[in-house]
């Protein structure tokens, strides 16, 4: 990292947990209205499970609508964390460690929306836990263990369990720091939550080979969660479902929408944190890099999907082609998403200058996870449209309703009220990482010049 | 990682030195080039024999279709590692970048090959044409963008070597060597705008090389594999290809490396932490070779429709089952087992073992793929295999081809490291301005600058 600079240890207690130890106005203002949303949309939950799912724009073949694509959205944002963190660190990139904490935030409280969502999909809530676990032993009836819908509940909750671990064990430094300059209900908390770390050698080298460890092993996890995701759909024989590349296109655009959101987060944390100091040009540049090819990694996936996906198949697979590009309201789809997804903001970032900018950066990620909600839609809902050989020979377009645009809203308010509570509790910025970073930052001189090194961990 | 490397005490003036005198050193590879070349025209021979006895059977071009795709692979995935390490400023792998680079060469063997076999791709079925020609039905004929591709990639390729060795010859040419190369180098003087260009076009010629490669093994994954067996149609597997082939690459850089530091004198420039950098890559290629082999067969499996039941039995469990359970094994099993040892990993032996195992395992896949797919007879157009072939084994013409293609690669390989030294002089100097070692808390630890 080229733009470091010096912060000593009692500065960075300072800076990071000002917002832990104290409470702007604005934190209520924003908590107010994000309850708000969550309000409505708790309502609107209430008429759906009173009134039915025909609150819903569903069709007659078309019965995977917003609340699927927003699972598979919020899944796919979910892959932020380990991305940045665990590839990361065990890569050894410096510019991770502002990042880092941030990203697996959003990593649990998305994974846990998402997992919101099949259980609001099902109408009856209640039953979800009939098809999820074996019962009825004494007449041997099992729900289907072939069945990718019981995979799923497995990969999902592995993530998350795993997600909140490696959360926790990052955080157990910080929560000491934050324990000794705590007085009251919030010492205590930290007290039981820090684990009676007090940095002892050995509790730093425990500390450490976890941190390393969860990296190592979350990482399957991080990609069969997205896979067996991709699963639900490629599994069947349903035209425009049925393709093999679906599980690493999944993944890598969960990573593309991943890390285009971390970068949105980032700034606005910078923003309303002033946290300059510490979320520096430097990282919108890296994490900007990191985009392209993660982007041109998506793209290629599309494409081959798109090449591979008409060549060769029946009548019913062109149609589902069609359908997606050449028939509205499907059509005007595809170009939006390649434009926001890809058109837009990697042009953009192939100029250091935009990578720097933090403005251009926000928006320029939020614009990939414009595109990348609308590519789950279009996955996910223009093939429902051909079961005809199943079922109906007729159908119309699925066109939501106000409680399906209500669903979506809140779930962003949902993460996002998740991250401002976890960031009110808890330092968002680990202590500890930065610290070590300073420690670790050093210089060489070459010929006239002063060039910013590294300690090699 | 704090490792005692003797870059630490070499010297600008003294690396330039030994390097461009790494050319005396080649001696002994006067009799392994004369065996090279005796195997290469043997399979050139072969190859010629083969052509002239028409494009059927198809079946007697899978072999051939097999060392073309090990060598897009193994030698036309090379320059990649030295992409990704330039780009992700990996300065570790400077040393054996150089190694990796001059695989490109390569393409003077795999680009003829390719469009041979190109021209062998069977072009009617049912009176019907079902593959446009290359002459009469451009632009949609499929083979042109095939020929364009791997054209594109073979030029780009010597690109990239010429211009890694451009500040070397050009250090050669200050230090009295005259000849081909001083010419081509006597425009390169080292100003910092030269620097520039140089730097930018190693990104952009870089990246337009993994590109092309890219859609090369698209193509040739799609056209010379897929297309031949009604009803495989797998979008993952020209992203399976292209990974797989990655994977061999840099293990034939590893093992060029281990040669190189082992007969080659470069012990010196040469050392554990380029194979321990190497082998976390290995390991991560291992891991993606499972995880695309998995999804390209868990569908078919479940799918269950007719023509994926006969796909499976022709592909991956009928005739070539051992095959594809041995390059399961060499390629993913045997790696993981080895490399998830950090010892083993930070050893220069490990990573090149399992390096060749990878290899190894790579051509057999590619056997399986190729000759199964060629194997098929028939017109190309019905929707499911309808009789599944039995095993093809190679002939002596096929062995000799699949022996001399990648002795000629060798043997271009050995040539070109006569003109070119085997470490980029100007990188690795770069290396030394930005790795120091410094007592640190009372032990030694590596520092390293990185610049923008």
């Amino acid at each position: 990292m080229q733009d470091r600079r010096e912060l000593s240890p009692t500065k960075i207690n300072a800076d990071l947990l000002n917002f832990t130890l104290k409470t702007p106005l604005w934190f209520w203002i924003v908590a107010f209205v994000l309850s708000s949303i969550l309000g409505v949309a708790a309502i609107t939950y209430i008429f759906i499970l009173y009134y039915g799912l025909e609150l819903l724009g569903y069709q007659n073949t078309i019965v995977w609508g917003f609340l699927i694509t927003n699972f598979v959205f919020w899944v796919g944002i979910s892959h932020a964390g380990v991305m940045i963190s665990a590839i990361l660190r065990l890569s050894q990139a410096e510019w991770r460690r502002p990042v880092t904490r941030a990203a697996e935030v959003m990593t649990v409280f998305a994974l846990a929306t998402a997992a919101m969502f099949p259980v609001l999909h099902t109408g009856r809530p209640w039953r979800t836990l009939y098809w999820a676990f074996p019962y009825d032993y004494a007449r041997g009836i099992f729900p289907d263990v072939r069945s990718a819908l019981i995979w799923d509940p497995s990969a999902i909750f592995t993530y998350l369990s795993s997600s909140a671990m490696f959360v926790y064990v990052a955080l157990i430094p910080d929560l000491a720091v934050a324990r000794d300059m705590t007085t009251g209900w919030k010492h205590s908390m930290y007290t039981v939550l820090a684990m009676g770390f007090h940095g002892t050698g050995r509790q730093w080298k425990l500390q450490t080979i976890a941190g390393i460890l969860l990296s190592a092993l979350i990482l399957p996890v991080f990609v069969s969660v997205h896979s067996i995701v991709s699963w639900d759909f490629a599994m069947a024989i349903l035209p425009g479902y049925h393709a093999t590349v679906f599980p690493p296109y999944f993944v890598i655009g969960a990573v593309h929408s991943g890390v285009s959101a971390v970068a949105t987060l980032m700034a606005i944390l910078r923003k309303i944190f002033h946290l300059e100091d510490y979320i520096t040009a430097d990282h919108f540049d890296a994490l900007g890099r990191l985009l392209i090819v993660v982007a041109t990694g998506w793209l290629y996936f599309f494409l081959l999907d798109v090449f591979f996906g008409p060549v060769g198949e029946g009548a019913t697979e062109l149609a589902v082609w069609n359908l997606r590009f050449f028939t509205f309201p499907y059509s005007i789809l595809i170009p939006i998403m390649i434009i926001t997804g890809y058109l837009i903001p990697v042009p953009t970032w192939l100029f250091r200058k935009m990578r720097r900018n933090v403005t251009v950066m926000f928006w320029t990620s939020l614009c990939v996870n414009v595109g990348m909600w609308i590519e789950r839609y279009y996955i996910i809902v223009p093939p429902q449209s051909f079961k005809e050989p199943f079922t109906f020979e007729w159908v119309n377009a699925y066109l939501p309703r106000f409680a399906d645009w209500i669903l979506v809203i809140a779930s962003f308010a949902l993460v996002s009220f998740g991250v401002l509570i976890f960031a009110k509790l808890f330092p968002i910025i680990p202590l500890f990482d930065i610290k070590e970073g300073q420690v670790l930052k050093q210089e060489i001189r070459i010929g006239r010049v002063r060039v910013p090194a590294v300690i090699r961990e | 990682m704090a490792e005692h490397h003797p870059a630490a005490h070499q010297s600008e003036a003294q690396v330039t030195r030994d390097l461009l005198a790494w050319r005396q050193r080649m001696g002994g590879a006067g009799v392994a080039m004369v065996i090279l070349a005796i195997l290469a025209i043997a399979g050139l021979v072969a190859l010629i024999s083969l052509i002239l006895s028409g494009p059927e059977p198809r079946s007697k071009w899978g072999y051939v279709a097999t060392i073309l795709a090990f060598l897009l692979g193994a030698g036309q995935g090379g320059p990649i590692i030295v992409f990704i390490s330039r780009l992700a400023k990996g300065f570790w792998a400077i040393p054996i970048r150089r190694a990796g680079e001059l695989l490109a060469i390569s393409g003077l063997v795999s680009v003829p090959l390719y469009l041979v076999v190109l021209f062998e791709l069977p072009e009617w079925y049912n009176g019907q044409v079902w593959r446009a020609s290359i002459w009469f039905h451009w632009p949609g004929a499929p083979v042109v963008w095939d020929a364009i591709f791997i054209l594109m990639l073979g030029f780009t390729g010597l690109a990239l070597i010429y211009f890694s060795a451009i500040p070397d010859w050009a250090a050669a040419r200050d230090a009295g060597v005259r000849g081909v190369t001083a010419n081509l180098s006597r425009w390169f003087i080292g100003t910092q705008k030269q620097w520039f260009v140089l730097n930018m076009g190693f990104i952009i010629l870089g990246a337009f090389y993994v590109m092309t490669y890219v859609y090369v093994h698209l193509f040739t994954s799609a056209d010379m594999a897929m297309a031949l067996v009604p009803g495989w149609h797998s979008s993952v597997f020209p992203a399976y290809h292209a990974i797989s082939g990655f994977q061999s690459g840099l293990s034939m850089v590893l093992l060029i490396s281990a040669l190189l530091m082992r007969f080659g004198g470069l012990r010196d420039y040469i050392g554990r932490e380029q194979f321990w950098g190497a082998s976390k890559i290995l390991l991560a290629l291992s891991l993606l070779y499972f995880y695309l082999t998995w999804a390209e067969f868990l569908l078919p499996w479940y799918g269950r429709e007719p023509q994926e039941v006969q796909y499976l039995s022709l592909v991956l469990f009928g005739p070539y089952k051992d095959l594809y359970v041995l390059a399961f094994f060499l390629s993913f099993i045997l790696p993981l087992l080895f490399l998830i040892w950090n010892p083993v990993r930070a050893s220069v032996g490990g990573p090149v073992f399992v390096g060749c195992m990878c290899m190894a395992g790579v051509f057999l896949d590619r056997m399986r793929i190729y000759v199964s797919a060629w194997s098929v007879a028939g017109p190309v157009g019905p929707t499911v295999v309808q009789v599944i072939p039995p095993t093809q084994y190679p002939n002596l013409l096929d062995i000799l081809i699949m022996i001399g293609a990648p002795a000629a690669v060798a043997l271009l390989y050995l040539l070109v490291l006569r003109i070119i030294p085997p470490v980029g002089i100007w990188e690795y100097k770069l290396r030394l301005l930005l790795r120091t070692e410094r007592a640190y808390l009372g032990s030694e630890v590596t520092v390293l600058a990185k610049p923008r």
